[in-house]
């Protein structure tokens, strides 16, 4: 199963934006914030 | 395949790119904060270690610094890996870099620029830190990227990569611009300089089979007829000279050759006898097949007939 290739960048922005998401929850599970 | 025009990668490849992706914006937004804690409690601080500490680290500042330092590291390698495979993606961790250094620099210059701890004017320590980590953020980035928008006008539309690109983007005073064509087939091999016809025949496998053992054949024994003709030793080569003057001169004089005449027609007929063990033993280690010997040991032997 392929991915087209002009989607990628699209898939790769939506998983900057949940990896900052998911740095803030660690940060806040760590005691920051 | 046609230059330029890449097949659509793999689901998996791409989620796991995704996932590194994900995992390095992760690491950047945890040193962000540990970083702005830090500051917060002055911009320095200490844990662990048979010391009196005057200023413990805010909570949670360590193991995120730890984190997303080590994160990076490791995100970074898995997504030029994935990216490699997906196709041309490989460069996407580099972006951290650029990541990384601006969100720090961003935070030294909030810090001591914009909006400075109560009672305190510019803070310099920090200012200077942040304009020169906004250089090294942005400054790779935009030579990457006039790299490859040379590349793209140069190379007929082909995407310029990292590691075609950084030559020329690079070229100091003086230095002669590179041929963007040639970096790129360089680095990708997308396009050959030379251009070949290729014509494709269709045959039955037994036939194809045939003229291709008829081929290997022929250029084997090329191969052994050069290899019978020419002596590895220069040494040897003059030897055969001298034999065949020795062999002139007892000839032409009607009479027994000295025993230096001698001693070269025997290291002559030596090295012949060499040849026909090198080839021996080439065929037996399986670079000459039986035919091709037998062609060049009967050029050998029939030298050696012409001798005797």
């Amino acid at each position: 199963m392929t991915v087209p290739r002009r989607l990628v960048p699209v898939v790769l922005v939506v998983a900057a934006a949940l990896g900052v998401l998911a740095g803030l929850r660690i940060w806040e599970a760590l005691g920051g914030g | 395949m046609t230059g330029g025009v890449r097949q659509d990668p793999r689901l998996g490849d791409v989620l796991l790119l995704a996932l590194s992706v994900a995992g390095l914006a992760a690491c950047l937004t945890l040193m962000f904060h540990a970083m702005r804690a830090v500051m917060d409690v002055g911009g320095y601080c200490a844990e662990g270690g048979p010391y009196v500490i005057e200023q413990h680290c805010p909570e949670g500042s360590a193991p995120a610094l730890f984190l997303g330092i080590f994160g990076l590291f490791g995100f970074g390698g898995l997504g030029m890996y994935a990216g490699a495979k997906a196709g041309g993606y490989g460069w996407v961790p580099l972006l951290a870099w650029t990541g990384l250094f601006a969100s720090l620099g961003w935070n030294f210059l909030d810090y001591g620029l914009l909006s400075p701890p109560e009672g305190e004017g510019i803070i310099w320590g920090w200012l200077i830190p942040g304009v020169m980590f906004q250089v090294m953020a942005w400054a790779p980035l935009a030579v990457g990227l006039a790299g490859a928008r040379a590349m793209s006008g140069a190379a007929g539309g082909s995407r310029g990569r990292p590691a075609a690109i950084v030559p020329n983007a690079l070229r100091g005073p003086g230095q002669p611009a590179r041929d963007s064509a040639n970096v790129v087939r360089l680095a990708a091999a997308t396009e050959p300089t030379v251009h070949t016809t290729v014509r494709t025949i269709e045959m039955p496998p037994d036939e194809a089979r045939e003229a291709l053992r008829d081929i290997a054949s022929l250029m084997g024994a090329a191969v052994a007829h050069v290899a019978a003709e020419t002596p590895m030793d220069p040494d040897l080569r003059a030897g055969d000279g001298a034999a065949e003057a020795g062999g002139g001169a007892a000839a032409g004089g009607g009479a027994a050759a000295g025993p230096g005449g001698e001693a070269d027609f025997s290291e002559g007929t030596q090295a012949l006898l060499d040849r026909l063990e090198r080839l021996a033993d080439m065929r037996d280690r399986g670079l000459l097949g039986a035919d091709e010997f037998e062609t060049a040991k009967e050029a050998i032997m029939r030298e050696l007939e012409s001798r005797s």
